[in-house]
């Protein structure tokens, strides 16, 4: 019933999808559009900080951009995390922009136990967070 | 005409008089049955042809067959089958997912039911609905409607039309009453009865939500006097408040545990008589999940999308997200970068939610999956309060 198909003609698909595959590859690149989720496993010596400070349940701030957009990572003597969608990346559409930029998700550990997901992954660890980012990100699971 | 007799008596007038009485009884009465018999089909008939659905309240499930005719978008004629409730509040009704969302209307007479026009989201885009009618047979067999649609997203414009074809061999909702909509009556009562435990469930849910808070600071305070401790050889003194928070966190927890079980009780009494409810199943998932009972809370998150109102539910939920956040599209993986970052995360991170693995489960419905993910990740409250659209969609609880 969603599926509208424009257009038609499965030739004239077929070439416009090879030219489309040529092109990309003769630029030796991958797609970088909004389809390209952001990669995850690599630890950036950022992270590694944020989570350190978390670790530790030390007062810390800080702002990394990675492939979903800039965050701010706060940390507390009282062992609690914010995390906060300062911005997403331009490709990102804007009624998503609208919705997350600004809101925040805070999390609650014991000193030591501090899961570090929730620095390299937008979704990891969030059912120990609370927060508008936290509900947001819970109800986009249903559009995946 | 004096009757012919076949029954003789011996010399016995009388006895022969009774038999030959008893055999143009026993002819009458056989007239009289073949009279009824022809008789009876017709009343049900007259009383059929009289009914109409704008005296009827409740929910009827209708067998629809929707066609609909993507030509002009490059596409072809598609036919697809769902099993749709229609619930009639007298004057007016709420039919169900057809595909583009349940739509109430009103009856322009007893068996024509008139839904307005409207836009819905249409991923990547949207459509704009016509109005129509709904035309019920008076037998109550069938229905028939036909609409338009014109939709325009980031793929392109164009219009099309939707025609729906309702079935059901279930009679009028009388003749019915032990059959099919008896069922949707019983289900309909379920959901009644779980208002009050749903309300209860919430209240319940703030006293977890400030058992984890006040638990939080003193654990904080705890850690930060043992780091004391091993760095000056004493713990710190504690504070006034942190001696209040644990007076109150006992009370919390009192609370707690006496409220928990009369909770789980309102809902085990419905989940007796029907263990697959789907509202019963969603609200004790989130009651387990907030007592730590994870692998109970999963079994039930199990059962809840299981059951036949899972997809509606779905869909319920994703349009009250898109509406009350003014979005005009639906996101999805191939619009949305963040959707799509969820989308790839998900598989690796449901191994480990709260330290349990809640991956998929053999038989479990594919499309539903991602509805198990919100049930176990969202706030407790925020999820039993958007499991509550789908009694609110159909039964308008």
């Amino acid at each position: 019933m969603n599926d509208k198909r424009f257009p038609n003609n499965g030739l004239l698909c077929a070439g416009i999808l090879c030219v489309l595959v040529l092109l990309t590859v003769a630029a030796g690149c991958t797609a970088n559009g909004p389809v390209t989720p952001a990669p995850q496993g690599a630890v950036t010596p950022e992270q590694v900080a944020v989570i350190a400070a978390a670790n530790n349940c030390t007062d810390s701030g800080v702002t990394i951009t990675d492939a979903v957009g800039t965050f701010r990572y706060t940390t507390t003597t009282n062992c609690s995390f914010t995390k906060t969608l300062v911005q997403l990346n331009a490709s990102e559409m804007q009624e998503m922009k609208t919705l997350l930029e600004g809101k925040n998700m805070t999390c609650w550990y014991t000193k030591g136990n501090f899961d570090p997901r929730l620095v390299t992954s937008l979704v990891g660890g969030i059912e120990y967070c609370s927060g508008d980012l936290k509900d947001d990100i819970t109800r986009l699971m249903l559009f995946t | 005409m004096r009757p012919v007799f076949l029954f003789s008596a011996g010399r016995n007038p009388f006895i022969q008089d009774i038999l030959n009485s008893l055999l143009v009884m026993s002819r009458w009465m056989v007239g009289l049955i073949v009279v009824l018999a022809f008789m009876v089909p017709v009343a049900a008939d007259n009383a059929a042809s009289s009914w109409s659905w704008n005296t009827y309240r409740g929910t009827y499930l209708w067998q629809v067959t929707v066609i609909e005719d993507q030509s002009a978008c490059g596409g072809g004629v598609y036919t697809n089958q769902y099993s749709v409730p229609i619930q009639y509040r007298g004057t007016t009704a709420v039919m169900g997912d057809v595909g583009h969302g349940s739509a109430g209307g009103t009856f322009t007479s007893g068996n024509i039911l008139h839904i307005p026009g409207r836009s819905v989201a249409d991923p990547p885009g949207s459509s704009t609905l016509s109005d129509y009618d709904v035309y019920f047979t008076a037998d109550c067999t069938a229905f028939t409607a036909k609409y338009t649609w014109d939709y325009s997203g980031s793929d392109g414009s164009c219009s099309g039309s939707t025609t729906l074809n309702g079935a059901s061999s279930s009679g009028c909702p009388a003749a019915a009453a032990v059959t099919t909509t008896a069922a949707q009556t019983t289900e309909s009562s379920y959901a009644a009865m779980l208002t009050g435990p749903h309300s209860d469930l919430q209240n319940y849910l703030d006293l977890c939500a400030q058992r984890d808070q006040i638990d939080h600071a003193i654990t904080a305070f705890e850690a930060q006097s043992s780091l004391n401790y091993r760095q000056t050889g004493s713990y710190l003194p504690e504070p006034a408040e942190i001696t209040a928070d644990r007076a109150q966190l006992a009370q919390v927890r009192a609370r707690i545990s006496d409220k928990g079980p009369e909770i789980e009780k309102d809902y085990t009494a419905v989940l007796v008589k029907d263990p697959n409810n789907f509202q019963a199943n969603w609200d004790m998932a989130q009651l387990k999940k907030s007592e730590g009972q994870i692998e109970a809370g999963i079994g039930y998150a199990n059962t809840a999308i299981n059951n036949n109102l899972a997809g509606t539910a779905a869909e319920a939920m994703r349009r009250d997200f898109a509406e009350g956040n003014d979005l005009t599209t639906y996101p999805d993986p191939r619009n949305s970068n963040v959707v799509a970052t969820i989308a790839s995360t998900l598989p690796v991170a449901e191994q480990n939610v709260y330290g349990t693995d809640i991956r998929p489960s053999s038989g479990e419905p594919s499309t539903l999956t991602t509805l198990k993910d919100f049930m176990m990740y969202a706030d407790p409250k925020e999820a039993s309060r958007e499991g509550n659209l789908v009694n609110q969609a159909v039964f308008g609880y």
